[in-house]
């Protein structure tokens, strides 16, 4: 897949084969980076692109196939070794010191000589962020930036080392919509000097706007490389998925435009009108505070959600998102304010008064607060009814009863396992994820509060979550869907509250948030009005 | 599958850092140029040798297996104690004092409330470190060790005063119990000394293994033990269910004590136990905390203890070869165990990576 135009590639990886124990993570992949363009490299969780690219970086050694830097062949043993040919990666994990200044952070691990010049290298750190427009105080704390500062520390370390390949792991999902347009800009300064950039990503609309060719990655192979001129997002989506892809709101989530039909726009004004029917909401929300540790987490919240409608949080991650869930599943109690469900003050009470009362969470952490990872997948299906009949009689525990129910919740909410008594550990991130799903909405919902219900699965458990989502609604069920995914919140919800810093900066009908709207509030940018 | 392989995987290990401590035990004698065929004969012969010495390593066991059990049973529930050391002799003392206290009630009364007692007083041993833990955050680690120095001083402060246990003004040590008080010697009539606590702590170990994989209660506990945040969202109160499986990991530590007193001390003295309750912590190490592999890993640390009195006498090999064989068996086991964890974490890791 070089390209025809003659020139050599930066970096080119030819065939490469990484086989892990019972998974051909990368079967005969080619992938090259050309000076000055974008390549993305685009595909599902678990494709293989983070396996291919840390085969470029030294990470792991391919089982088959070369790597070559600027047509010549070469190895790379381990990440250092990378650096030195002139590559490096901006991972999705900051590898940041909290404590430590912008500069420091930048120089860790590099420094120019064991004396260390501050002042000198706080200039050069200082030029090089002016340089890419990165806009950071190299006297600042790591701890006092916000993400995506942060996460231009981590380009600003890259860029220390003067790389000729950079490449972006999944860069976007930590940041707010304003934050990315900026991320574009900065990718754009570096390949106009030359430098080639590979974006990993699984969302078509980053790739459409900043890429010059695009790697589709399909269960470890190559479905095509592409000139992103030449291609739509419909034909992307399908290299990706090798179908097409059937909800609007998967759509959506995998950056692929849509507006409402018709038919939904009727329905969500139906939705929007049960407001003033008088019912019942299922939560409501009254002045709601919570301040722990002598700070402040949530502050006047206010919010009533009806049973048959879906309500979206939409957030950057860590804004509160996590302590608003907590009070709704009665694992902590408010400091101020009160929680009503059905109308009923439930401020006061613990989680199974919550769960009695119809209300189930899936929370955004599976693995600490959705499931028992080293218990079974029939185990952590019944965690919460084990207690009562059929499932144990005294207290003995029906081995029986237990396992017929486990058997049929799998059956029914399709989780791929090789049985009730494996533990859940062993099962991939969407199969917890279902195994959750199938908890939590075997028994009544009156009121389910998904915390980013879909993040890092695939296309086809999106689609499966967000049909369950959607049919929990439509029997009635009051949905609070809390998610840092814009285009998810856009996607399916009737009213968008946006919380920043604790607070809901706003609550907007649907048809009254525009994306921009949105994306601007969850920056906490309240004050740029425009119609 | 998987689960068989990691029983197998075990076994391999406990049976593997059991022939390691022995290698190593030739070793050390070797090296003081003794022989080691006869010290291992004397070893075997002191623990199976007659029937004295069968009794011995079984009553012995016995105390190691109840120990072991009140270990597990914490562990499953998240919480590392060590204090089963003071819970043995609290339990036993109080053992003692309920026996003592009811001796003239009729026959097996006495010892029945004696073992109660035994189980209580261990138990609120055990339940403080959890309260502490519960209210405070107090590391149990921590509270169990210095429990189990307090425990020792309460037995000798009780043993030494006359308002409470003390019997005469010889030597500072309890009355003697009579024998509505003791447990049921099993072969008697013979020189075997085993008592009905073998039976007693067998039938212990299997209903630990019931209440943990078939009761509700206890699969609440291993809940608390492998993700308290989750049983707290389903409503398991972390902080009475630690203060809970305190009072029972502790109660197990108190039966260990009465086993001794009641079924073959017949009296409390100064530090009667000292010892059985860190071997005992060894023997659930050695059995991978599977209350049901401590009964063979019971014996066979039990055999070691009972053999040890032969060596010094037959071949002179120090009585502490014992706790050279103990250490190193340990040493390999859990160092093993600690080594496969980490190679099996790494290779899940690149796993999941590449998933």
């Amino acid at each position: 897949m070089t390209s025809s135009s003659g020139v050599v590639p930066l970096a080119e990886l030819r065939n490469i084969v990484k086989v892990f124990p019972g998974v051909r993570a990368n079967d005969g992949v080619s992938f090259s980076i050309l000076p000055g363009e974008v390549h993305g490299l685009l595909g599902e969780n678990g494709a293989g692109k983070s396996t291919l690219m840390s085969v470029l970086y030294g990470l792991y050694q391919p089982n088959e196939g070369e790597i070559l830097r600027n047509g010549v062949p070469i190895v790379i043993p381990n990440p250092r070794a990378a650096l030195r040919a002139g590559m490096a990666i901006v991972q999705q994990h900051f590898a940041l010191v909290p404590t430590m200044t912008v500069t420091e952070n930048v120089i860790l691990g590099n420094e120019p000589s064991r004396i260390i010049k501050r002042r000198v290298l706080g200039t050069q750190v200082a030029e090089l962020s002016q340089r890419y427009r990165l806009d950071l105080d190299p006297t600042a704390l790591v701890s006092t930036l916000s993400i995506g500062q942060r996460q231009r520390v981590e380009i600003l370390k890259c860029l220390y080392r003067d790389p000729q390949v950079v490449i972006f792991d999944e860069p976007s999902t930590v940041l707010t919509p304003p934050e990315i347009e900026d991320l574009s800009g900065i990718i754009r300064a570096l390949t106009s000097e030359g430098r080639g950039v590979v974006l990993i990503t699984h969302k078509l609309d980053e790739l459409m706007a900043v890429t010059d060719r695009v790697t589709v990655l399909r269960h470890g192979k190559s479905s095509g490389t592409v000139l992103t001129t030449e291609v739509d997002g419909q034909t992307l989506a399908r290299m990706m998925v090798g179908r097409d892809v059937k909800l609007r709101s998967t759509a959506a989530l995998v950056g692929l435009d849509t507006a409402p039909t018709l038919e939904e726009t009727d329905a969500i004004q139906r939705r929007q009108a049960l407001h003033s029917t008088g019912a019942v909401p299922a939560l409501t929300l009254y002045n709601v505070g919570l301040t722990a540790d002598g700070v402040e987490r949530l502050k006047n919240l206010n919010l009533q959600v009806m049973p048959g409608e879906i309500v979206g949080v939409a957030g950057v991650e860590g804004n509160g998102q996590r302590e608003l869930v907590d009070l709704l599943s009665g694992t902590s109690i408010a400091t101020l304010g009160q929680v009503l469900i059905s109308g009923e003050d439930f401020t006061r009470r613990g989680p199974i008064a919550f769960a009695t009362a119809g209300v189930r969470v899936v929370t955004e952490d599976r693995h600490t607060t959705g499931c028992v990872l080293d218990m079974t997948v029939g185990e952590n299906l019944l965690l919460d009814r084990i207690g009562t009949a059929p499932y144990s009689r005294r207290g003995v525990i029906s081995q029986t009863a237990t396992e017929t129910a486990a058997r049929k919740l799998i059956a029914d909410y399709r989780v791929k396992t090789p049985g009730p008594y494996v533990q859940i550990r062993t099962l991939s991130g969407g199969n917890q994820q279902r195994a959750i799903l199938a908890r939590e909405l075997s028994r009544h919902v009156h009121l389910l509060v998904a915390a980013q219900p879909t993040r890092g699965l695939d296309v086809g458990a999106i689609e499966e979550v967000t049909e369950r989502v959607l049919a929990a609604r439509d029997a009635g069920a009051a949905v609070l869907l809390i998610s840092s995914d814009l285009a998810e919140v856009m996607a399916l919800s009737d009213r968008i509250a946006v919380m920043y810093r604790g607070e809901f900066l706003a609550v907007l009908d649907r048809f009254g948030a525009s994306t921009e709207r949105v994306g601007e509030l969850m920056a906490g940018l309240v004050n740029t009005e425009r119609s | 599958m998987r689960l068989s392989a990691n029983a197998v995987r075990s076994a391999a290990i406990s049976l593997g850092g059991i022939a390691f401590g022995f290698v190593i035990g030739g070793l050390v004698v070797a090296i003081q140029g003794k022989p080691v065929g006869a010290s291992l004969s004397a070893l075997i012969e002191g623990s199976f040798g007659s029937e004295f010495a069968v009794g011995n390593t079984l009553t012995k066991a016995a105390v190691l297996l109840l120990v072991a059990c009140g270990y597990i049973f914490a562990t499953k529930g998240g919480l590392v104690s060590i204090g089963a050391e003071g819970q043995l002799h609290v339990g036993g003392l109080c053992g003692a004092a309920a026996a003592l206290a009811t001796t003239d009630l009729p026959s097996p009364l006495p010892a029945i409330i004696g073992l109660l007692g035994g189980f209580v007083g261990g138990g609120i041993w055990g339940a403080i470190a959890g309260w502490l833990r519960a209210k405070r955050g107090v590391n149990v680690v921590i509270s169990t060790l210095l429990l189990n120095y307090i425990g020792l001083r309460l037995v000798e402060f009780a043993i030494d005063s006359k308002s409470l246990l003390r019997d005469g003004d010889a030597e500072p040590q309890s009355a003697r119990i009579a024998q509505s008080g003791r447990l049921w010697r099993l072969l008697p009539g013979t020189t075997s000394t085993v008592h009905l606590g073998v039976i007693l702590a067998v039938l212990f170990a299997v209903a630990i293994w019931f209440v943990l994989n078939r009761t509700v209660p206890g699969f609440r506990v291993r809940m608390l033990g492998l993700n308290p945040a989750m049983a707290s969202r389903v409503g398991v109160s972390v902080q009475s269910m630690s203060v809970r499986v305190m009072f029972v990991s502790g109660g197990l530590g108190g039966l260990a004590g009465c086993s001794l007193i009641l079924g073959e001390q017949f009296r409390v003295t100064p530090g009667y136990g000292v010892g059985f309750g860190f071997a005992g912590i060894a023997v659930a190490l050695i059995a991978r905390a599977n209350v049901l592999s401590a009964i063979p890993a019971s014996m066979l640390f039990g055999a070691i203890l009972a053999g040890g009195n032969l060596l010094e006498a037959k071949v002179q090999v120090s009585n502490a070869l014992v706790s050279v064989i103990q250490g190193s068996i340990i040493l390999a086991a859990a160092g093993t165990a600690l080594l496969l964890a980490r190679t099996t974490r790494v290779v899940a890791d690149l796993e999941e990576a590449a998933a």
